[in-house]
């Protein structure tokens, strides 16, 4: 493997909450390759979220740092480079997306801060944008309150293209979807990725998404990275407990699947909630 | 369509909906939410209502709990009955029904809990509404108990508690107690766990499988989830713009799903054992008219408008 | 504002009482400040000088209102109060609010060391007692209509502070403004393109009530003395004026007061409308 994309040393955030101190990433070491679609598992309060927020610049790690292609992430003063060339597509489309602002202005904005193209050929970038993530060219005008949650999404992408990042972290980008239309948004992704060669970290609980899409997974619980590997070592024989009771967990639809995954089983112990 | 099986009598429906129909005012004219809708839970039977978001599941959940007057429908007809009594348009009938001989648990336990009621005031009334003459002592003895069925081995801290002081697993499982805990014939369940971690939902589904064997109480669990179905429930009911286009018991329908929207739904789920995302056309499916009979998978028999 | 009847917001103001009523009311006033000339019955009466004929003519035929007791016919003078009260209020919410608004984006955005400050702030201009801020500025100048003014404007602009800074706290957390911040937008467009047009139906509701409470407020201001003064006609002075000849001159106090009931309740209903359709067309 060359020279990492995304290389984080020891990285660590802590946060003061109520007083207490609450650690939310723990001397976390990973390397990211450029073109590799990363996925990073956990569940809520794994840290996963975190993480996403320290590469993305909106917070400051307490320990440790953050190199993306050799350049050190801060969320200070951030270079103009860094935030054109690391991308987010978030969660909930419904929100994403500007209720007062049309579908082209959304996408618009992003090459008008990085100043990308000609300034009279803008619009006719925001067309060709639409048209590579499938959204009709009338829809520029549109407000995206009559969109449905996959053309938000699709909208998202195109904004997130716009700035022709290098790296997209992707949190749970179709977790809030329909699975018809979840299917086809990571078909989109990938699509896009293999054109735009693009680097993914792909945050998510869906171990079958993962299974569809990733190169390489990082498993985390509770601020910690559990196990880091290629899918299909970890698929195979997941090293951790934890990885394997997630593994265990995931509600299946076909016998095939029931069988993969019932190999992870353990008998069914009832424990109370440990966590509170 | 379904197998007809056993008892036929009407005693033997927790539930029977029969030609459902429900449309509401919308911004810009009336809305066709449900249309023709049948569907039967049989007592001790665990039936799964499966579809996607805007199919009209939650609706049918509604019209059983007599919600939908504020929902703004104009216009509900059709028959729907609780233990052979119809409830359409007879609101005391619901309202004696809600809460004791149906009750509902919903995605998001803590918010459906009351914030400003310790557990126990909450244990309290709701017992209380299945026996106006419980006693303090018997309302907390049968609470003690209902939440050591549900695993919860500190029980007297539990009850002192305020929702907001538990973790998410665990108000979901104070939400599955407090709804048992009269032994309702009926339980809906609308997409329980969907907002919890994967690991704790499968714990939550598990408990409520269990607890529902025990004391044979019917259920009608909505979810879009086809995984979480396929694990939980005898029969399915397959949604799609507010008509039922599919109707089988769990085995047949996952084994051999007949019409081309289920199979569409279950192709387009990334599987666990396959190493690439499904693959589906692009172009939005429109799904033939639901009510015409199909003959499987096998053929694209979606087409694209 | 592309075909305002194809909004939905506009369909539900249609259908809701409440904003139709204060509509008309508002309608009501602001015709009749707009075209005072045409519509007052004795448009000279504005000034000092009535008809001396008449003095205190009750209300009838020929002074609908009655007159003031130096023969200035009363309809005539409501109907030129309102133009003022009017104007005063338009010129009062459109420095305040702007000031207010960008004060609390800005604090509802920044770190909580800003938002501290900025607040901090706020509360000092709203914890003192409007009439006794606006009675110290107006006794350290001389009162009148303009100094009037700046003393509303002064103690006013905290409460559109504190609405968008609440707004703005709220709007922050939405998926729109971190994606704005991903996609490298600066702060000046964070805070007026993407947050303040979402704040914007709010801010404008409370601007269309407040219409009438500035008026209001303005009103007891010239009822102390310390707004307009003589010979300008104003809704304030007229009560406090009229109130020397009550029982006998009743109409002097009776029909202002009613007229400051009407445009008060007018912008409040409106804005209550205005508000009900903004929460039904979501």
């Amino acid at each position: 493997m060359s020279e990492p994309l995304l290389s984080l040393e020891r990285l660590g955030k802590r946060f003061r909450v109520t007083g207490r101190e609450v650690t939310a990433l723990d001397d976390v070491t990973l390397a990211v390759a450029r073109g590799e679609c990363h996925a990073i598992i956990g569940e809520s309060g794994s840290g996963k979220s975190t993480l996403g927020g320290l590469i993305l610049g909106l917070i400051e790690p307490t320990s440790g740092e953050a190199r993306f292609d050799g350049q050190r992430l801060s969320a200070h003063r951030r270079a103009l480079r860094l935030r054109r060339a690391i991308q987010l597509i978030q969660q909930n489309p419904l929100s994403a997306l500007n209720p007062r602002r049309t579908v082209g202005q959304s996408i618009r904005l992003a090459l008008d801060v990085h100043g990308l193209g000609e300034r009279s050929r803008r619009d006719e970038r925001v067309a060709e944008l639409l048209g590579e993530v499938g959204i009709p060219a009338d829809y520029v005008h549109r407000s995206p309150r009559g969109l449905s949650g996959g053309e938000r999404q699709r909208v998202a992408i195109a904004r997130a293209l716009a700035c022709e990042p290098e790296l997209i972290v992707l949190d749970e980008p179709t977790s809030a979807l329909d699975v018809l239309v979840q299917a086809r948004v990571l078909q989109l992704l990938m699509r896009v990725r293999r054109q735009h060669r693009l680097t993914y970290l792909f945050i998510t609980h869906d171990l079958a998404v993962v299974r569809g899409i990733a190169d390489r997974v990082s498993v985390f619980q509770k601020g910690q990275l559990v196990e880091t590997g290629s899918v299909d070592e970890i698929f195979a024989a997941p090293r951790s407990d934890y990885t394997r009771r997630l593994l265990a967990a995931v509600p299946v639809v076909t016998d095939d699947e029931a069988q993969f995954r019932d190999r992870f089983r353990v008998a069914e112990v009832h424990v109370e909630e440990a966590e509170e | 369509m379904p197998p007809a099986s056993g008892r036929a009598h009407g005693d033997a429906f927790v539930l029977a909906i029969r030609r459902l129909c429900v449309t509401f005012r919308g911004l810009s004219g009336p809305v066709e939410a449900l249309r023709d809708v049948a569907l039967h839970v049989r007592r001790g039977e665990k039936v799964a209502l499966v579809g996607e978001s805007g199919s009209g599941k939650s609706t049918i959940a509604r019209v059983v709990l007599g919600l939908l007057q504020d929902q703004g429908a104009v216009a509900v007809s059709g028959s729907v009955r609780l233990a052979a009594r119809e409830i359409l348009g007879d609101q005391s009938a619901i309202r004696s029904a809600r809460g004791d001989r149906v009750t509902m648990i919903f995605q998001d336990a803590a918010s459906a809990l009351n914030p400003t009621f310790t557990i126990g005031d909450q244990f309290r009334e709701v017992l209380r509404r299945g026996d106006r003459t419980i006693s303090n002592t018997e309302a907390l003895r049968r609470a003690r108990a209902a939440l050591t069925d549900v695993y919860l081995h500190d029980p007297d801290r539990v009850l002192g508690s305020y929702v907001f002081q538990l973790s998410g697993g665990m108000s979901q499982r104070v939400m599955i107690a407090l709804a048992l805990a009269n032994n309702p014939d009926l339980l809906i369940a609308d997409e329980p766990g969907s907002s919890l971690d994967v690991t704790v939902q499968a714990r939550t589904l598990h408990l409520m499988n269990e607890l529902i064997g025990r004391r044979g109480t019917s259920v009608l669990f909505i979810s879009h989830n086809l995984g979480v179905v396929r694990e939980f429930a005898d029969r399915v009911y397959v949604i799609y713009r507010g008509r039922i286009v599919e109707h089988a018991t769990a085995a047949q329908l996952f084994d051999d799903p007949r019409h081309p929207y289920t199979c569409a739904l279950l192709a387009a789920i990334p599987k666990l054992d396959q190493a690439r995302i499904p693959d589906i056309p692009e172009a939005s499916p429109r799904f033939a008219d639901p009510l015409i009979e199909h003959d499987g998978c096998s053929e694209p028999s979606v087409t694209s408008a | 504002m592309r075909l305002l009847a194809e909004k939905p917001e506009w369909r539900a103001f249609v259908r809701n009482p409440t904003g139709m009523i204060g509509l008309a009311l508002v309608m009501l006033v602001v015709l009749a400040a707009v075209f005072a000339d045409w519509i007052a019955p004795y448009p000279s009466h504005a000034g000092p000088v009535g008809d001396f004929g008449a003095m205190s003519a009750e209300p009838g035929r020929r002074f609908l209102l009655g007159t003031d007791t130096i023969g200035r016919d009363l309809l005539t003078r409501v109907i030129y109060a309102y133009r003022l009260s009017l104007e005063m209020a338009v010129v009062v919410l459109a420095i305040a609010a702007p000031i207010g608004v960008v004060v609390g984006l800005l604090a509802g955005y920044l770190g909580p060391a800003w938002s501290y400050a900025l607040m901090r702030l706020t509360d000092v201009f709203l914890s003192i007692p409007p009439l006794v801020l606006a009675m110290s500025i107006t006794g350290f100048l001389e009162p009148s209509a303009i100094h009037g003014m700046i003393a509303i404007t002064a103690m006013w602009w905290p409460w559109y502070a504190r609405l968008a800074y609440n707004l703005t706290r709220a709007e922050k957390q939405e998926g729109y403004v971190l994606a704005a911040k991903t996609v490298g937008a600066g702060l000046p467009h964070i805070l007026f393109r993407e947050i303040l047009p979402n704040c914007m139906p709010a801010i404008l509701t409370k601007m269309t009530i407040d219409v009438g409470f500035v008026i209001l407020i303005a009103s007891s201001m010239s009822f102390l003395g310390l707004g307009a003064q003589a010979p300008t006609p104003d809704l304030g002075s007229m009560v406090a004026d009229g109130a020397k000849y009550m029982p006998d001159a009743w109409w002097l106090t009776v029909f202002p007061a009613i007229a400051i009931l009407i445009v008060v309740m007018g912008f409040n209903l409106l804005g209550d409308g205005l508000r009900e359709a903004a929460d039904a067309a979501r």
